[in-house]
């Protein structure tokens, strides 16, 4: 499943979906399927509820049941 | 240390209580307190709207204390932020450290407010006269400089080698304070007059120009 939050779900217009991949995809080709291939430069992304690190985007493996959270840059304070 | 998401940040005077109870050593309590101000490039603010990540936020928030913890040695922390609609002059970001004395507190205060600001997957969205836009804000800023080689230096007023790190503005897990050929421990005092290298932690790995 993947979450949406702050302006990219307004912009996305939904909260949550549930995506199918193909047996060993990865975070980036995920990435690359909800933003059509133009994913934004700056994002955060969590998997499973734990922070994903720039460099390991391309790398991690998703699993069934996995939970994707694409977030806008942090802009609290 | 705690962290939490609130509707309503705390009193001071209850924040100062938690932290001053800490430890006996506690010698500064330090305090961040964020509010939301009335006018946003040129426009007059209606309210901002605070929008987190539930069960994530928390965790990058106690993170971060954990961290100014290993950096600054702060002795307590806590950080309280806001979610839902905060009117003008509504406190939204509480930052609080406990510590030995006033300037790892400084430091350490300083640190935490722009991380918070940076890394919690926390956003706003600021409602003004002519409508609402999410705020996101530029890079982070790092240190000034990251030294790239051995400094050597006398130093000029007796200090711990922490405060001299600290006070230089460098990253405290970036570099070591050595003298006389050994590396000088965070808390031990140096005197005036006495001469120093300050090295990469890199440098000193790889054993280069040393």
């Amino acid at each position: 499943m993947v979450r949406f939050f702050a302006r990219l779900r307004e912009e996305l217009g939904v909260d949550e979906e549930v995506l199918e991949l193909g047996d060993g995809a990865t975070l980036a080709e995920l990435l690359d399927l909800v933003f059509k291939g133009r994913r934004p430069r700056a994002l955060l992304v969590a998997l499973n509820n734990e922070l994903v690190r720039d460099g390991s985007i391309e790398e991690l493996r998703l699993a069934d049941g996995d939970v994707v959270d694409i977030m806008p840059p942090a802009s609290g304070g | 240390m705690r962290a939490e998401l609130v509707e309503r940040i705390s009193a001071l005077d209850r924040v100062v209580e938690e932290l001053r109870k800490a430890s006996e050593n506690v010698g500064a309590i330090c305090i961040f307190l964020g509010v939301v101000r009335g006018t946003s490039k040129g426009k007059r603010v209606l309210r901002l709207e605070y929008e987190a990540h539930g069960e994530l936020a928390p965790k990058v928030l106690l993170k971060l204390l954990e961290d100014a913890r290993t950096r600054y040695h702060i002795l307590d922390g806590t950080i309280e932020h806001k979610v839902g609609t905060a009117g003008v002059g509504e406190p939204v970001m509480c930052v609080a450290v406990a510590s030995e004395h006033r300037l790892e507190g400084f430091r350490a205060l300083m640190e935490l407010v722009d991380r918070v600001k940076q890394e919690a997957p926390i956003w706003k969205k600021e409602i003004t006269e002519e409508g609402g836009r999410w705020v996101e804000e530029e890079g982070p800023p790092g240190p000034l400089i990251r030294l790239k080689g051995v400094l050597e230096a006398e130093v000029n007023v007796n200090v711990c080698a922490r405060e001299l790190i600290v006070r230089l503005g460098l990253p405290p897990d970036e570099v070591l304070v050595m003298k006389e050929g050994r590396v000088v421990k965070g808390h031990e005092e140096l005197r005036k007059g006495e001469l120093v290298k300050i090295v990469p932690v890199g440098l000193l790995l790889t054993g280069g120009g040393l």
